[in-house]
């Protein structure tokens, strides 16, 4: 019994601390064209595709990533989570491989919605949304909590 | 200033000795240099310039490859990051003149929505990009944070306000939170009027990016720099700093040079960059290119140091080795010189002596290695010829006299040994030599050394210690000695030995009289005369003072035998002597024993003769026995040997002179011989007799043995001779037959020189043909020289006397030799003539001798012949002739007549039956 309302309280604590960090929706989901036949994707394999390093799903077929607006929550969340940088070291990541020409950062679009619906069009694309966003246009490949 | 007369002189030996001293010199040098502690050195010394030039040599082939690899390096670099510079600068360029483009198509506010839209804004990321109003005021920016801004201030706006024209500008790095350079471009309104700037922000961390430590290390240096030489953006391992006022070298050169910035030394180069002012700056630190190269050069060093190390100490080790060895060396040499030079200038002769081994591990010869100049000496043979030579070869076996033997023992069990020995090789005759062998690894040594001197002074000390030093004579002790030996010799063989005493009487006058030195002449001159009279086996000895005694070995225990010498001798000493010029004269009394008789030992033999002597002392001048029964024999053989001297003196000197009344004592019988088968009287055997006044008839056996012994026979003998020549002789006149006449010869006439020249002188002053005398010898006679008897017999037989040998059979005639005497017939002895009737061994040697005598071409007689049956047994046995009782017994020479006459008649009444 205890432990039941133990789990009880946990959960309302979460919920409140979701709460607190000013929008509802804080999960995000990896996202790409239902179109695609793709069944899911690990958080290195989505990581290697948003830091430029692979230009293919894992089955070969081309991949665009797609970027939410550059200081978004969105956009902050989901690299701390996939790729454990911070926004600096992203900065540099980036400086180098443009500087060198190895890559360009994903295009960047205005919110989740824009996103869910140019992955939607597109099996090439790859994008990240708020799951609130999500639609049955597109399928969720990763989920980050 | 030299006297030329001398410096001529004095020149030539210096202008000689300078060179070969120099030449030695050098040689010396020279063969130091060959040794291995000085040549190994040299050696390894030139090994390791080698080693180090090598060693340098590659380190600075090593660090210009580096600098070189350093040097293309930092080309490469700064071509890779020209290239990248250049594609960013184009890049950021054509952003600014797309957002020209779009200020202008779009007007400022929507311009970049537009270019969103179209996907031409560059990553905001990276590149900040905006839109200035003509007042300064940022009217749109991605991202969009600066917005709003004023930049009015701002150097690259005032730059682009007052300056018209297509140049972009680029700013210094500015800010400090959020620092960037900043690129431009102006925008002009339709009117061509300034209408605000577009710009792209780029922060400094950008240019730097391609850093890569794997390529430029930690300490490398990536940048660029205004040409204003002020610095954009530096990055130097992950550090990232700007604004640093820099000097710009000349392009494309790479250099060497210390940095402005933190000092650092780099390789530098520069490219200035297409588009904007800019220039590209890019270093490689020279520590990390070349450490590569410094830690190989440490190694090689290390390497060169170790292996120097290394060296050094094999040389060292090999060299202290080496230079001990040469010590060694020169110590053995120096060993051996100096033993060489002691060995030289030793009195020894030395001889070392390599072992040569036997088949058998023995010692088969020896090799002689070395000597010195003492043994050249010692052999007669230069070093030279007997080194190396075999010591079977120089000492041969019949002259080694067991050297070799005891040299081999030495090297066998390596025990020295010496010995001395009397060596007889033909340089050293009878040289008395000591030699010490010496065992020596693989031989021996022996050292030589003469020591005859020694010897000859062991020996006098030895004689002065045996001998009487006035005489030379042997002293007491000596005496004493052979006395012992002599006892001992007369026991083993069963002889006897003299003794005697002798002391001059008279001695104490001369020498109280005359004085010690004229005392001392005479005994010199008495003892050399005594000493003549003795046998070689004889010792003569001086007991001090007057005091002499004779030692007389092996005798047969006759008081006889000895008396003669005993004779001679008291007569030599009776001989006057002249002494200090003054005659002198002494005699002597003598004292004599015999062993065993007299004693065994010699203390009791010694004071038995001095007692003797006392005694003979009493009558002077005579010698006395220690037995009185024996003086007593002597007595009367003495008397009798007197009697003889004196008939035979009476004899000879009546055959002279008549007037002498008395007759002569001696008288010949003659003893008929006649032929067996005839019955012929073909000749006479003359024997002696004596008639003694006093003693009446006396046997020829008692006189004839004494007067062998005194050597009377002699003259007894010739007087025989005569006799029976002259009787011979005197029936021939009477006109009887022709008779052969025998004569006696005993041994020692036999012997005696002259007995050939007195039996020629009988025969020439007689007038008897030779051929009717013969001369009847005794075997033993011959046997004893047998060589003189047969010379003496052969002249005999040339002179025409015939010979025949008596008694045959009772010695020990060789046969062989029997055979090359001349003589003419052989005498059967009486003893086996008397038992030959009974005794079958007196048959067989009487047959015996017969059929020798025959095989011979002797005649054989017997004589003794006494019974019928004897002559019947001679006569069946082809025995030539006889003599004897049974004919006739020895008659007077005036029965011989008639005895002629009875058988001539028996002959020629026979003849006719």
């Amino acid at each position: 019994m205890v432990k039941h309302i133990r789990h009880l309280m946990a959960a309302a604590t979460l919920m409140l601390a979701q709460a607190a960090s000013g929008n509802a929706s804080a999960e995000l989901v990896v996202i790409v064209s239902a179109r695609n036949p793709l069944p899911a994707l690990s958080g290195d394999q989505v990581a290697a595709i948003f830091l430029g390093q692979a230009g293919r799903f894992p089955d070969g077929a081309e991949v665009v990533a797609l970027d939410q607006r550059l200081g978004s929550q969105e956009r902050n969340h989901f690299y701390s989570q996939v790729t454990g940088k911070t926004p600096a070291l992203l900065k540099a990541h980036w400086s180098k491989m443009v500087f060198t020409g190895r890559g360009q950062p994903p295009r960047e679009l205005a919110d989740s919605t824009t996103v869910r619906r140019m992955v939607a069009e597109n099996p090439s694309m790859i994008g990240y949304i708020d799951r609130s966003a999500l639609d049955p246009s597109v399928r969720p490949v990763l989920v980050l909590r | 200033m030299e006297t030329p007369v001398p410096s001529a002189s004095a020149r030539p030996p210096h202008a000689h000795s300078g060179p070969p001293r120099r030449r030695t010199t050098l040689a010396r040098w020279l063969g130091r240099g060959l040794e291995t502690y000085v040549s190994l050195p040299l050696f390894a010394l030139l090994l390791m310039a080698a080693l180090w030039t090598a060693a340098l040599h590659m380190i600075r082939a090593e660090e210009r490859a580096a600098h070189e690899a350093a040097q293309e390096a930092t080309r490469e670099l700064v071509d890779t990051y020209e290239a990248q510079m250049a594609r960013s600068l184009s890049g950021i360029d054509q952003t600014l003149r797309v957002l020209q483009y779009a200020v202008e198509t779009n007007g400022p506010n929507s311009a970049l929505d537009a270019m969103a839209v179209k996907g031409l804004l560059p990553p905001g990321l990276v590149f900040q990009v905006a839109i200035i109003g003509d007042s300064g005021r940022v009217l749109a920016s991605n991202p969009q944070t600066r917005r709003g801004g004023d930049v009015s201030r701002a150097d690259w706006f005032a730059w682009h306000r007052t300056r018209d024209g297509d140049i972009p500008y680029v700013s210094t790095t500015v800010g400090s939170k959020d620092p960037h350079v900043v690129f431009s471009r102006r925008i002009n309104d339709s009117d061509g009027l300034f209408a605000g700037v577009a710009t792209v922000a780029v922060d400094p961390a950008f240019f730097t990016s391609s850093y890569e430590r794997s390529r430029m290390g930690d300490r490398g240096l990536l940048g660029v720099a205004g040409t204003d030489g002020v610095t954009r953006a530096v990055r130097v391992g992950e550090d990232v700093s700007w604004n640093q006022r820099i000097v710009l070298a000349k392009d494309d050169k790479v250099q060497l040079s210390s940095s402005s910035i933190d000092g650092e030394l780099r390789y530098r180069s520069t490219r200035p960059l297409n588009g904007f002012p800019l220039v590209a700056v890019v270093g490689l630190s020279e520590t990390e290119q070349m450490a590569e190269f410094r830690a190989q050069r440490r190694a090689w060093l290390l390497g060169a140091s170790a292996g120097t190390a290394l060296l050094l100490l094999v040389v060292g080790l090999v060299s202290a080795w080496s230079w001990q060895l040469a010590k060694a060396r020169r110590r053995e040499r120096l060993a051996q010189e100096t033993y060489a030079a002691a060995s030289e200038a030793s009195l020894d002769a030395f001889f070392v002596l390599r072992t040569v081994p036997g088949p058998a591990g023995g010692v088969a010869d020896f090799l002689i290695e070395t000597t010195n100049t003492r043994a050249e000496q010692l052999t007669g043979m230069p070093k030279a010829r007997m080194e190396g030579k075999r010591l079977s070869v120089l000492l041969p076996t019949d002259l080694g006299l067991g050297i070799f033997e005891d040299l081999s023992s030495v090297a066998t069990d390596g025990v020295a040994r010496e010995a001395e020995w009397l060596a007889h090789m033909p340089p050293i005759e009878d040289r008395w030599l000591h030699r010490q062998v010496v065992p020596v690894e693989g031989g021996v040594v022996a050292i030589v050394r003469d020591i005859t001197e020694r010897k000859l002074a062991e020996q006098r000390i030895r004689h002065l210690a045996h001998h009487d030093d006035l005489t030379g004579l042997p002293n007491r002790s000596l005496l004493r000695d052979r006395l012992g030996q002599a006892i001992r010799d007369a026991e083993r063989k069963g002889t006897a030995v003299g003794l005697a005493f002798i002391d001059l009487d008279g001695f104490k006058l001369v020498n109280d009289g005359l004085g010690h030195n004229a005392g001392d002449e005479l005994l010199k001159v008495v003892g050399a005369r005594m000493g003549r009279c003795l046998r070689r086996n004889d010792t003569l000895a001086r007991f001090g003072g007057d005091e002499f005694v004779i030692l007389l070995p092996e005798l047969s225990g006759d008081p006889m035998a000895i008396t003669p010498l005993l004779e001679k001798v008291r007569q030599a000493v009776t001989e006057p002597v002249e002494v200090e010029g003054q005659e002198v004269q002494v005699s002597c009394s003598m004292g004599v024993v015999l062993y065993p008789r007299d004693g065994d030992d010699a203390n009791t033999l010694m004071m038995n003769a001095d007692a003797a002597m006392y005694r003979a002392k009493e009558n002077k001048n005579s010698f006395q026995f220690y037995a009185s029964e024996m003086n007593a024999s002597v007595e009367e053989k003495l008397v009798l040997l007197e009697g003889m001297r004196s008939a035979l003196e009476i004899c000879t000197g009546a055959g002279q002179d008549h007037a002498c009344g008395e007759a002569c004592q001696f008288h010949l019988l003659y003893q008929p011989k006649v032929d067996l088968r005839t019955g012929r009287l073909f000749g006479v055997e003359a024997l002696i007799r004596w008639k003694h006044p006093e003693h009446g008839l006396i046997s020829p056996l008692r006189f004839i043995g004494l007067a062998e012994e005194s050597g009377l026979i002699v003259p007894l003998g010739e007087w025989v001779v005569r006799q029976a020549c002259a009787q011979g002789q005197a029936w021939r006149a009477a006109g009887l037959p022709p008779l052969t006449i025998s004569v006696n010869v005993s041994a020692r006439q036999f012997e005696e020189k002259r007995l050939v020249e007195r039996i020629a002188d009988a025969l020439r002053d007689t007038g008897l043909p030779p051929e009717a005398l013969e001369v009847e010898v005794t075997e033993s006679s011959i046997m004893r020289d047998m060589a003189r008897a047969v010379d003496k017999m052969r002249e005999l037989k040339a002179m025409g006397v015939s010979l025949s040998i008596d008694d045959f059979g009772t010695g020990y005639s060789s046969l062989s030799a029997l055979k090359s005497f001349p003589i003419s017939r052989l005498k059967i002895d009486k003893s086996f003539v008397s038992d030959l009737a009974d005794s079958a061994d007196d048959q067989a040697i009487a047959m015996a001798v017969i059929s020798l005598g025959h095989k011979l071409n002797l005649r054989v007689i017997a004589e003794g012949v006494e019974t019928e049956q004897q002559r019947a047994f001679l006569r069946e046995n082809d025995c030539d002739e006889m003599q004897g009782y049974l004919f006739s017994r020895p008659v007077p020479p005036e029965q011989i007549a008639a005895l002629l006459a009875a058988t001539a008649d028996r002959a020629s009444s026979a003849e006719p039956a």
